[in-house]
Order: C-alpha cells, then sequence, then structure tokens
C-alpha cells in the first residue's frame, strides 16, 4: 500500500493542469502516470454519487469501481471533444445505482433484512439519536420508489448540485426536460415523505 | 430554488427537503486507499490486457508473421528497454572504434608495455632455455 501511495504522488506536479479528456488518451497509450491520476480524481466524485444515491458504502464501493473499470474498458474508443469524461461517468454510476435501487425494491424488505432484523428506522426508541441517519434513509428510500429519470434527475439536481445544462448531458435529453424531470420528482419526493413524516418524526424540530 | 413550491402548502416539506439536500452534498464519502489499490490495478490490468493487441494491429499474414518474429526475438532480449542499452553500447563501441581517446592509448600503453617488459625480464623463461632439450 505504501508503494501505491508513493507512487500517486509523483504526476501531481505535472499532470495536476491536464484534462481529464487528455490523460484519458494517455490512459489509452498505456500511460501509468494518467491511470494513476485519473484514479485520484474522478474516484471521489463517483463514490460520492453511489454513496448519496445508494447511502450504502460497501455497495457504493462496488458500483464505483464497476465505473471506473467500464471507464478503463471505454477508454481506447474515447473521441476527445465528444463528450467530458466526468459527465460520462456520472451517467454511467447513476445508471448503475438506479439497476441496484431497482433490485433492492424488487427483493423487498422481508428478504433483505430476513426476519427479527428490521431496519434500524422502523424501530421505536431509536429515533431519537438517529434522526439525522432516519432522515436520510427515509429520503433514499422514497427516492427509490421514483420513476427512474425522475430519480435520476433529482439525484444529480439536488444531491449531486450540476445545473441543468449539465444534467441535460449526463442523460442525454433536452434542458426543458430535466427541468420538468426534476420538478416532478422533488414533488413526488415531497408527497412520498409526507406519508412517512409522522412515523418518522420528521416535524419534531421544526 | 424554492419560490415555485414556497406558494403551496407543501412549502414547509420543501424547506424540510432542501435542508436534507444540503445534508446530502455535505456529506463527503472519502475513499479508502482499498479502494483506490482496486481501481488503480483494474486500470494497470486493462492496460496490459491491450498492450499485446495493439502493437499487432490487422495487417496481411506476411507482414504479421515477420512482426512477430522481430517481436519474438525484442522479447528475448528483453523488450526495448534493453533494446535502447544494446544500441547505447553499439554505438559506444563504434565509436571508441574509430576515434580511440587518448586515455585508451596511454592506458594500454603502460599497462600491457610495463606489464610485458616486467614478466618477460623477470619471471618467464627465454625461448633458448625451452627449445633447450628439445
Amino acid at each position: 500500500m505504501a508503494l501505491v501511495d508513493r507512487k500517486m504522488e509523483m504526476p501531481f506536479d505535472t499532470l495536476s493542469d491536464t484534462t481529464d479528456e487528455t490523460l484519458l488518451a494517455s490512459y489509452a497509450g498505456g500511460d501509468r502516470a494518467a491511470a494513476r491520476v485519473l484514479t485520484l480524481r474522478l474516484t471521489p466524485r463517483v463514490l460520492g454519487l453511489a454513496t448519496r444515491m445508494l447511502g450504502d458504502r460497501s455497495e457504493a464501493e462496488d458500483v464505483a469501481q464497476e465505473a471506473m473499470l467500464r471507464l478503463w474498458r471505454f477508454a481506447p474508443q474515447w473521441r476527445e471533444g465528444e463528450a467530458k469524461v466526468s459527465t460520462w461517468l456520472y451517467r454511467v454510476a447513476s445508471n448503475l445505482c438506479t439497476d441496484r435501487l431497482r433490485r433492492r425494491r424488487s427483493i423487498g424488505l422481508d428478504d433483505a433484512f430476513g426476519e427479527g432484523n428490521e431496519p434500524e428506522d422502523e424501530r421505536p426508541g431509536v429515533l431519537g439519536q438517529m434522526q439525522e441517519a432516519a432522515r436520510f434513509e427515509a429520503l433514499r428510500s422514497a427516492l427509490a420508489d421514483l420513476p427512474e429519470r425522475q430519480q435520476q434527475a433529482v439525484v444529480l439536481r439536488h444531491f449531486e448540485g450540476l445545473s441543468n445544462p449539465e444534467i441535460a448531458e449526463v442523460m442525454e435529453i433536452g434542458v426543458e426536460a430535466v427541468e420538468s424531470l426534476t420538478a416532478r420528482g422533488k414533488r413526488a419526493l415531497a408527497a412520498r415523505l409526507v406519508g412517512r413524516r409522522a412515523e418518522l418524526g420528521l416535524c419534531d424540530d421544526d | 430554488m424554492t419560490t415555485e413550491f414556497d406558494r403551496n402548502p407543501e412549502g414547509d416539506l420543501d424547506r424540510e427537503l432542501e435542508a436534507f439536500f444540503q445534508a446530502m452534498r455535505t456529506e463527503v464519502a472519502e475513499p479508502t486507499p482499498d479502494l483506490m489499490a482496486r481501481i488503480l490495478e483494474d486500470a494497470y490490468g486493462e492496460q496490459d490486457l491491450r498492450a499485446p493487441v495493439e502493437a499487432a494491429p490487422v495487417e496481411t499474414q506476411a507482414r504479421a508473421g515477420r512482426r512477430f518474429g522481430l517481436g519474438a526475438v525484442l522479447a528475448a532480449l528483453g523488450g526495448w528497454p534493453s533494446l535502447a542499452g544494446l544500441a547505447c553500447a553499439t554505438i559506444a563501441g563504434l565509436w571508441i572504434g574509430f576515434h580511440p581517446p587518448v586515455a585508451v592509448d596511454t592506458l594500454s600503453l603502460v599497462l600491457f608495455d610495463g606489464s610485458y617488459n616486467l614478466t618477460m625480464d623477470s619471471s618467464l623463461p627465454e625461448y633458448g632455455f625451452l627449445l633447450s632439450d628439445g
């Protein structure tokens, strides 16, 4: 590990100004230093998105690794000027997350948590101390119920703080469609949370 | 950002949502060194997988064969890095051959001349002595 860390520091001086797209071309040409800089630069972003969408650290790490692997595999076909690497990665990672959320929904709570092993936000008494965590969980589970495109738009807009034109590029749709998706998504989220707010004590500190 | 929602009865919830989103955004997910190492391993692995494929682009059978031959020789020598060393040594040898530095002359003069004289004078027997009984 120490070896890897030391190697990682090396190219920072020379490659920190280089764009992701140029680095990816170097990577495809076999440049190890480009691989290191891209890993350092992009992993936190992908992991952040996956963590916020899934709320599960180890699942998020799997998604981050998978998304990066797809980038490594796609590198030789990459045409400079076509798209931004970060945009492409957001698309891949958010699609991987929606897949997992959909699978989670279809498994159902019983299978996911097993008998006598209920999720923490359903246990009385824990809510007081874990309100923040429960809120996140409530938000995520409400999010998981949204139609996929709304879900993706809401995450990119409100969790990642991307602008509408950026989201349009990630989702390969028009800006107006993005506005409509985020608005509908947010309204649907609010409606779902209203149903759960008493249960979760969400109005306690209003 | 919240103006559209503030006008409807769900304004409170909307503010709550905004607070959620805000908290969500500030939640930092720092990648562990282990994850970084795994991703980097994938990156190197993909590079290694592609390297031999890209070294032999699609060409006619004959040319591809010839390339493979050269590649095999190269591989036996230890790849391009070793060839660079080999080329360097060859050129240096040629250079020294054509233009021997003064140092080589004087050094060899001192070494060989001196030692030859020394050994011939002291330790080696005379030809006459060696041939005397044959």
